[in-house]
């Protein structure tokens, strides 16, 4: 007797059917934690930021542990586009999971000549990060008008779902998403790392070699959620939330604050198996509920 | 096999001052592979506010089961050290490769410092047992109360340990580093440099002050590297070091590096 599963799991982002609303944050999985975790079951792929040419990263130590947080300084080290093509890519593709490549630029130019090479490889989306914090030079993603150039230049060069990665070290996040969905972003995700520091008391010296870099996991869960509430209350494209989600209760709430998707990033390094039991649990936990799809999970109701 | 899998706590002791050791046995999950020596683990955390899998060296390992030694530096590790017996943790290895051993070396010389001793138990008993040759092991500890190990070495591996002690309290007064320059200068029986191979593990100026004796003596000398890790697969690239082919990765290409690949490491001085 074979036992039909009620519950329905897929999502759909514009331009993108994924079996389920659940994939890694980019930079957090990599093809080699495929030995240990069955990546065929995310609902997507997303690849560490892809740069034009090699990045040996920034000086150790790169990660400091705070409290139900990590800082991090990676700076990008990648193998540059052209051994990404030829060696990673066949890899990402090969789970039969959609793949989305996240691409980091220095200037425009460097953005377009990776979205063109990686127009008919078989990838799913683009993810355009215009919100890294360890790199040299200003944050794109700070400022409407540059995010603006940015995007409408990817655009063009591209036929591919964009999705555009937000930073939430601005002020007004809802004005930067506005912008880059009036320059052709089909979805957005967030947020990014916020800004943080910390200290060594002993040597009064930063913990970072850096100095500073970006903050993850449960610590800003509840950051997070509020400005994916915020700027999904004001968009009408898909929005892949992140942000210290570590469990299938986080992800709900992303789900509830309006987020098409999710991202679970600091979580895998805590067990590498989380994102399978987070889908798990989501699974029994909408069956429980009597929801057979991911929509019928309601949306926040802020009335009283 | 790289696995997942949950390991219960199947004992835990104090083996001196704030240094514990945990007997893991294999409960739930896949069979991992049985590290090898050099190889570590990443013990996922077990307090609410640590996010990060800390690395482990093993001290000893069969099917199924291993141990590991380890000092008490935060709450995680004290939570280790005091948690209940029977205790789920989840264990992600081994991870990182095995150290090389020049099975032609005549004499393998290891040099740790405080809980560096560790890691090099588990590559003294694999020296052992598939080498003729001699093992001289050179054992720095703060004092005499952090002193661990002795019986596993002398007794169960017939390995002397050579203790210094910064303070004197134990064996001779200083460092690993001053015992092994004794050892490179003073011993008598020591074999031609190309039959020695060096293992260090320990704080990074005392490994790096054996890596450029032995760099000045043209022995072949291997350090055990520390991180702090994201991941210890590869994924995160948290604990990149540079090396004479590029930048590498503790956790994936070594924890054990030789010396002279990580020549800018060894020649920077410490902080």
């Amino acid at each position: 007797m074979s036992k039909q599963n009620p519950v329905n799991l897929s999502v759909e982002l514009a331009g993108l059917d994924l079996a389920n609303p659940v994939m890694n944050a980019s930079g957090t999985l990599g093809l080699e934690s495929s030995e240990v975790v069955d990546f065929a079951e995310f609902g997507a792929l997303v690849t560490k930021g892809v740069t034009l040419e090699p990045r040996s990263g920034n000086p150790t130590p790169r990660l400091c542990e705070t409290s139900c947080g990590v800082i991090n300084s990676i700076g990008l080290e990648n193998s540059g586009l052209g051994v990404f093509l030829s060696d990673e890519l066949p890899c990402w593709l090969s789970f039969g999971v959609p793949v989305i490549v996240n691409i980091s630029g220095a200037d425009v130019e460097e953005y377009v000549e990776i979205s063109k090479a990686l127009d008919k490889t078989g990838i799913a989306a683009i993810e355009v990060n215009i919100s890294c914090p360890n790199r040299e030079g200003i944050i794109i993603g700070t400022d409407a008008y540059r995010s603006c150039i940015l995007v409408d230049n990817v655009r063009q060069a591209t036929s591919l779902p964009l999705i555009v990665k937000l930073t939430p070290n601005v002020t007004d996040i809802v004005g930067i998403a506005k912008s880059v969905i009036s320059s052709g972003a089909d979805n957005l995700s967030l947020v990014n790392t916020f800004l943080a520091m910390d200290i060594d008391i002993d040597s009064a010296k930063p913990k970072l070699r850096r100095g500073f870099g970006g903050l993850s996991g449960p610590s800003i869960m509840p950051q997070a959620l509020f400005k994916v509430w915020q700027v999904c209350q004001v968009v009408n494209v898909p929005v892949i939330g992140m942000g210290g989600i570590s469990c299938f209760q986080d992800a709900c709430k992303f789900l509830m604050a309006g987020a098409s998707a999710v991202a679970v990033g600091t979580a895998n390094f805590t067990n590498p198996l989380i994102i399978p039991r987070i889908i798990s649990d989501l699974e029994r936990w909408m069956a429980k509920k009597g929801f057979n799809a991911i929509c019928e999970i309601p949306q926040l109701n802020t009335n009283t | 096999m790289k696995t997942v899998s949950h390991f219960r706590v199947a004992s835990r002791n104090p083996v001196a001052d704030n240094i514990y050791r945990l007997d893991l046995v294999l409960s739930n999950g896949n069979i991992p592979a049985i590290p090898e020596p050099g190889q570590f683990v990443m013990v996922s955390p077990v307090t609410s506010t640590s996010v990060l899998p800390r690395p482990f060296s093993v001290y000893q390992a069969s099917h199924e089961r291993f141990s590991i030694v380890f000092k008490i530096v935060g709450d995680n590790t004290r939570a280790l050290a005091f948690g209940d017996i029977n205790r789920q943790l989840i264990v992600t290895g081994p991870c990182g490769q095995p150290a090389k051993i020049n099975d032609q070396a005549k004499t393998f010389i290891l040099v740790s410092g405080g809980c560096g001793l560790a890691s090099l138990h588990y590559l003294a008993s694999e020296i052992r047992n598939s080498t003729k040759a001699d093992i001289i092991l050179a054992a720095g500890f703060p004092t005499a109360q952090q002193v661990f190990g002795q019986n596993d070495f002398e007794k169960n591996l017939e390995v002397e340990m050579n203790i210094a002690t910064d303070d004197g309290s134990r064996g001779t007064k200083g460092t690993a580093f001053d015992v092994f320059r004794e050892i490179i200068f003073g011993e008598e029986n020591l074999p031609s440099p190309d039959d020695i191979q060096v293992f260090t593990c320990g704080p990074s100026a005392m490994m790096k002050a054996v890596a450029k004796l032995c760099q000045q003596e043209a022995i072949f000398c291997n350090v055990f590297l520390e991180e702090m890790m994201g991941c210890g697969l590869g994924s995160c690239k948290g604990c990149a070091i540079q090396t004479t082919s590029g930048v590498k990765h503790i956790c994936k290409d070594g924890p054990v590096f030789d010396a002279m690949e990580i020549l800018s490491y060894v020649q920077t001085e410490s902080s």
